[in-house]
């Protein structure tokens, strides 16, 4: 019997995907972060997320009508929302309201549309934009808030509002008036006048940058990053770190395998990315505790989780291949290592996304696939008869 | 060629700096600030223009399979005389710039002209050749300087006396507080961002400009007709 109306040629499985889908499904499973960031770290997020949205939106309707493309595009994909989200969680949760804003036009407008827009971008915008704003204000983009479990009702929406958008006055205000809502609940124990002195001490660098001063070097061969962290934690000042740190990685995971349960990213990137980072942390830990974190820390501080699954996967930027998915999760991972043990930035995400990024072409052409009995030559297949 | 031709291509339509893209490395290295952009782009018009008059004088006696070493060693003995003359009457803006100046013995542009320009044609178009180019090259340097140094540190012709002494320590603007600045402007990263948005900014005007001629010319025909 002649089966040829029954037979059908692949594809068989027939997807609803569209970008637009993908990208709100990512923002959508982003919640749970979102809500852990602003008990932890205040308001401030939120604040920071929505003037990256509110920036990025304005952005990329401009570019939209200069590059004369259809306006809907805005809601169909979704993707500068995407870009503004991810990048209002990884700025300092009280970073003057100007830098965001420059930063999420440096993202939209010459990381993405310069390049062609959607799809044909080289960089992670996001990322891109973090580094430039790095680059560009050392100062303002290293220090972070500390987390402290209920941060939300010290820096409420009012002072975080006051210390991004405010003058001198306010923002010194809306400072002392947090920094002093945050000792009353801490108890913190002796006179607790003496904590009020200190000008600032819920922001400042983060844990990791600390641990990068206390690397031995030529000059003081007698740090030991070992000793200060047993140190630090002897003092008791880093559980609410941990706690804090704990849960937003949780809640990253959360959301990410999400993200894996509905196929939206590639499960071999996370994967080949996780392994290869943790055990090259391992391998340095092992051969010198003193100078190198536990790579158990390293999972836990800084964007592991939210790059491991949010920022690497972007599907733009990374390698669709199932063998160059995991060559490019390995690269970033390598280089992230790299970076962050033995470079002079305290956390390497956005380094070693962009550089992974720079890379992604060429493992994607190494990986090709070879078509069948191309690349042998006669002789051989001669042989094989 | 006409005189409005090479001043034309010079400073606009084949622009070292912006079109033929030529000389990249002073102009990214060198461009953080205005006073080192105008610095180094007044030597740059010097050098520019007497190699193009010595070269084009001597065109008739260099012989041909060694032209390029002569060029070199007449480029390098009138950089070394620039150099000197900076040394001794900018002193502070000799420093700044520091080895960029010799450098500009390996300026392409300066060969590119002698080589293009310079060896084919009479006296008087090439020193006009060399002065346009140096000039377009010059603004080129100067505009990027200008924008990186605002972005980076909220000034405009800051340290102006190291060129033209007292005269200079009133021109310094100050747009906005130094503090404020974005430092990546000063960084070679925003030296290729500015030099990319104004190679861009270039390109639209050009094809503007080339669309409102159509335009002209397609009104033209339909009146014909």
């Amino acid at each position: 019997m002649n089966s040829s109306f029954t037979l059908e040629s692949a594809p068989h499985d027939l997807g609803v995907t569209a970008t637009g889908r993908i990208m709100k499904i990512l923002i959508l499973t982003l919640i749970p972060a979102v809500l852990t960031n602003i008990f932890f770290y205040g308001f401030g997020v939120l604040i920071n997320i929505l003037l990256c949205l509110v920036s990025c939106l304005v952005t990329e309707g401009i570019l939209l009508r200069l590059r004369k493309r259809h306006l809907n595009l805005l809601w169909r994909d979704s993707s500068a929302a995407v870009t503004a989200v991810i990048l209002g969680l990884t700025l300092p949760q009280l970073l003057p309201w100007h830098l965001s804003v420059i930063g999420s036009v440096f993202a939209i407008a010459l990381v993405k549309h310069a390049f062609g827009g959607l799809g044909q971008n080289v960089f992670n915008p996001a990322m891109a934009a973090f580094v430039f704003l790095l680059i560009s204000s050392p100062v303002q983009m290293t220090s972070y808030v500390s987390p402290v479990p209920g941060n939300c009702s010290h820096l409420t929406i009012s002072r975080s509002a006051a210390i991004i958008f405010g003058g001198t006055d306010s923002r010194e205000q809306a400072r002392k008036e947090a920094q002093e809502s945050i000792l009353e609940s801490l108890e913190l124990p002796g006179d607790r006048n003496e904590y009020y002195r200190l000008a600032d001490s819920f922001t400042g660098p983060t844990f990791l940058t600390d641990v990068m001063h206390e690397r031995p070097v030529p000059s003081n061969p007698d740090a030991s990053v070992r000793g200060w962290t047993e140190g630090a934690l002897g003092s008791g000042s880093l559980p609410w770190l941990f706690i804090g740190h704990i849960a937003t990685g949780l809640a990253f995971l959360l959301g990410g395998l999400a993200l894996l349960a509905l196929r939206i990213i590639d499960w071999r990137i996370p994967v080949s990315f996780l392994t290869v980072a943790g055990g090259l942390f391992t391998v340095f830990w092992l051969a010198n505790p003193d100078a190198f974190l536990s790579p158990l820390w390293h999972l836990l501080f800084g964007a592991t989780i939210f790059g491991a699954f949010y920022i690497i996967t972007d599907p733009v930027t990374a390698v669709p291949k199932p063998q160059g998915a995991w060559i490019f999760g390995g690269t970033v991972a390598v280089l992230f290592v790299i970076i962050r043990n033995l470079g002079g930035y305290p956390d390497a995400m956005a380094f070693s996304v962009l550089l992974g990024n720079a890379a992604a072409p060429l493992i994607s052409i190494l990986t090709r696939r070879r078509e069948f009995g191309a690349g042998s030559t006669p002789e051989v297949l001669h042989d094989h008869d | 060629m006409t005189i409005t031709e090479i001043l034309k291509n010079g400073l606009w339509s084949k622009n070292p700096g912006l079109v033929q893209l030529l000389g990249l490395c002073p102009l990214l290295a060198v461009s953080a600030t205005a006073v080192n952009a105008l610095g180094l782009g007044i030597a740059t018009i010097m050098v520019l223009s007497v190699s193009n008059l010595l070269i084009s004088l001597t065109r008739r006696i260099i012989i041909h399979e060694i032209r390029i070493i002569i060029y070199v060693l007449i480029i390098a003995s009138i950089v070394t005389c620039v150099e000197l003359l900076m040394e001794a009457y900018t002193p502070e803006l000799y420093q700044a710039l520091g080895l960029y100046i010799s450098l500009i013995v390996t300026n392409c542009i300066i060969i590119a002209r002698a080589e293009t320009l310079a060896s084919r044609n009479s006296v008087f178009h090439s020193f006009l050749d060399g002065l346009a180019n140096g000039a377009g090259f010059s603004l080129v340097l100067l505009f990027i300087g200008m924008i990186r140094e605002l972005v980076g540190q909220g000034t405009v012709f800051a340290g102006m006396e190291q060129l033209i002494g007292d005269l200079g320590t009133n021109l310094k603007t100050q747009v906005f507080r130094s503090d404020d600045g974005l430092l990546i402007a000063i960084l070679p990263p925003g030296a290729f961002i500015s030099l990319g948005l104004l190679v861009a900014g270039k390109n639209f005007l050009d094809s503007r400009y080339r669309k409102k001629r159509l335009d002209k010319r397609e009104a033209e025909i339909t009146s014909v007709e």
